[in-house]
């Protein structure tokens, strides 16, 4: 090949450097995009961890809320594994490192609001003032972030005026065997009322025992015998009863009331027609040896919101307030130690229906939490690496 | 004599020069419009995304210290006690080294935006500490630190901080103004900031309008 002698190659040199100079200004470009996106998703990080901490702060509110912790409760804990279960791992990927939420429960020092410290020895209300601590650490890939709050329950006694056997917003039927009276009284009660907004039907004064006055009221209100915003507390909250031992909410037509597995001593029925004989004994009456729902010293509430309360045949003792929106009817050997609430009407039959019970209202007068509120001016957000 | 005829000339015309040089002058006229163009792209790139960046973190700072407004112990004093247009003043722990200790006392601290020039309005974001004597000082001791600068609220006419009241006499809220409607600091319950950042300082404005909003977690119980 013929050599080209005297040419000097400058364009390839020039090219070269020419693109290696636009590489290089390419190059820096990316960079600067990818550290723009860097900072964006590290920040958009921060932000969904501080929302995993509040949530975190939310659900140690709930915890507290369905069971506060007493001085000889167990210490209340947050279940990690379903709190996560909330939160996609496509948006909130798992954390770099620490826990993707861990929640801390302490107690205050006692000292009063508006200012209470803390005592991060205990991890339950040991002073038993109704106030706690609660604080949450949340972390997503990158960010994390802490928050901490005082919380104090809200208690409220239910509020039950003793002294009422029954009360009827609509008719009331009392009509027994003659044996006994349908209507009894449990000692030490001397006396107690039967309340009918409508008419009172009845055999004779032997359906009901001395010391029972029937009377049909003009005045009286529900709101008098059974304050209807603890009722309707008891339903919106459904949690709200860390001061019983359980309580249940069946929300369809129940197809029997199985399984009865913790014992609850509130129940609530949305839908559906109760008998008493598919009521679950949970206690024994220790004179008699028999079984018995509830008992005079941990009575419980039976409500029925949309069915009629039977109770028929089958011997079944029920120490508490049944109350019923619609009617009831009260037959055979039944017994309700407490009091019966009908919003609608009553037909009362067979031998002591009902026997007022004053120890099984004055046990039931216990206070509901019903709330777990933020303390005002105690929300604070922390270094979460601290 | 006779002279001999030179070898076949190698040389290039005048023509073919003159074509080269103008090829060569297009070609770099591409080159170097094109390597001007990219260096501008990543000047303002760069200026910019540092721009917004910092305005990002100035209002992410801005709204977690403001969340975390807190009454001071022991006083009557709100959490926010100075809701102004262009600054907000209230108490916090944020960041403070025993913030998890609840008797901690909170801090005055204040988020101020100071025009530093009339003509057309740019200025800056501070945040800023009371000196020794615990007063904000016009000049002089305030501990200060800059989050953003070139900051053109002013020369726009738009707040830096807006605020919603409750009223729990008429139930009402109320949306702060500017100046002619100030809000009751006492009654803040929402505060919106807004930055208008220009993200081309010292060329050409290039305006970006970043905003947030921001309820205070320890707001009153009216």
């Amino acid at each position: 090949m013929e050599s080209r002698r005297g040419e000097s190659g400058a364009t390839l040199i020039l090219i070269v450097g020419v693109i290696a100079a636009l590489a290089i200004l390419a190059s820096a470009l990316v960079v600067l995009s990818m550290n723009v996106m860097h900072n964006t998703s590290a920040q958009t990080q921060e932000v969904k961890a501080f929302n995993v901490a509040e949530a975190g702060l939310d659900t140690g509110q709930a915890t507290l809320w369905a069971s506060w912790p007493g001085p000889s409760a167990t210490e209340p804990s947050v279940d990690s594994s379903a709190f996560r279960a909330q939160f996609p791992t496509s948006t909130f990927p798992a954390p770099e490192s620490g826990s993707f939420i861990d929640v801390q429960f302490f107690d205050d020092d006692g000292n009063s609001l508006p200012s209470p410290g803390i005592n991060r020895e205990v991890h339950v209300d040991q002073n038993d003032n109704g106030i706690m601590w609660i604080e949450s650490r949340g972390a997503t890939g990158s960010g994390s972030a802490k928050v901490m709050a005082c919380v104090q329950k809200v208690s409220r006694d239910l509020q039950i005026r003793d002294g009422v056997a029954i009360f009827s917003e609509g008719s009331l039927e009392i009509k027994g065997t003659g044996n006994q009276p349908v209507v009894g009284l449990d000692p030490p009660a001397t006396a107690a009322q039967v309340l009918a907004g409508g008419d009172i039907d009845f055999n004779g004064n032997s359906d009901v025992e001395g010391g029972i006055g029937l009377e049909e009221y003009t005045t009286t209100t529900l709101q008098d015998v059974f304050p209807s915003e603890i009722l309707l507390n008891i339903i919106e909250s459904g949690k709200s009863f860390a001061n019983w031992a359980a309580y249940t909410l069946w929300k369809s037509s129940h197809p029997g009331i199985e399984p009865f597995a913790t014992d609850p001593r509130i129940i609530i029925i949305e839908n559906g027609d109760v008998d008493a004989k598919d009521l679950p004994d949970t206690d024994v009456d220790p004179a008699t040896g028999l079984d018995t729902v509830w008992s005079e010293e941990d009575p419980g509430i039976l409500v029925l919101l949309n069915g009629s309360f039977n109770q028929t045949g089958q011997k079944k003792t029920i120490y508490g307030i049944v109350y019923v929106v619609n009617g009831m009817i009260l037959g055979g050997n039944a017994e309700i130690h407490g009091m019966v609430v009908a919003r609608g009407w009553a037909n009362l039959h067979g031998t002591r229906a009902v026997d007022y019970n004053q120890n099984v209202i004055a046990n039931l007068q216990r206070p509901l939490t019903l709330s777990v509120k933020l303390v005002p001016n105690t929300w604070r957000e922390l270094n979460p690496n601290e | 004599m006779r002279m001999a005829r030179p070898r076949r000339q190698q040389g290039i015309t005048l023509v073919e020069l003159l074509v080269v040089m103008s090829i060569m002058l297009v070609l770099s006229t591409m080159i170097i419009g094109t390597w001007v163009a990219l260096t501008n792209a990543y000047s303002f790139s760069s200026r910019s995304d540092k721009q917004r960046d910092l305005a990002r973190q100035a209002i992410d700072r801005m709204a977690r210290e403001i969340r975390d407004a807190q009454e001071p112990l022991g006083t009557s004093s709100p959490a926010i006690n100075l809701a102004y247009p262009n600054e907000i003043r209230f108490y916090s722990t944020f960041n403070t080294s025993d913030a998890s200790t609840p008797t901690t006392e909170p801090r005055l601290t204040r988020f101020i935006y100071k025009v530093t020039n009339a003509a057309d309005g740019t200025g800056a974001v501070y945040r800023e500490f009371p000196g020794p004597d615990g007063e904000f000082d016009t000049v002089g001791d305030n501990v200060s630190e800059l989050l953003v600068k070139d900051v053109s609220n002013d020369g726009a006419g738009k707040d830096v901080f807006t605020y919603w009241s409750y009223d729990p006499v008429t139930d009402d809220l109320t949306h702060s103004d500017g100046m002619a409607t100030l809000a009751d600091p006492s009654r803040v319950v929402e505060v919106g900031i807004t930055l208008l950042v220009d993200l081309n300082p010292g060329k050409a404005p290039n305006y970006m309008d970043i905003s947030t909003k921001v309820q205070p977690r320890n707001v009153r119980e009216f």
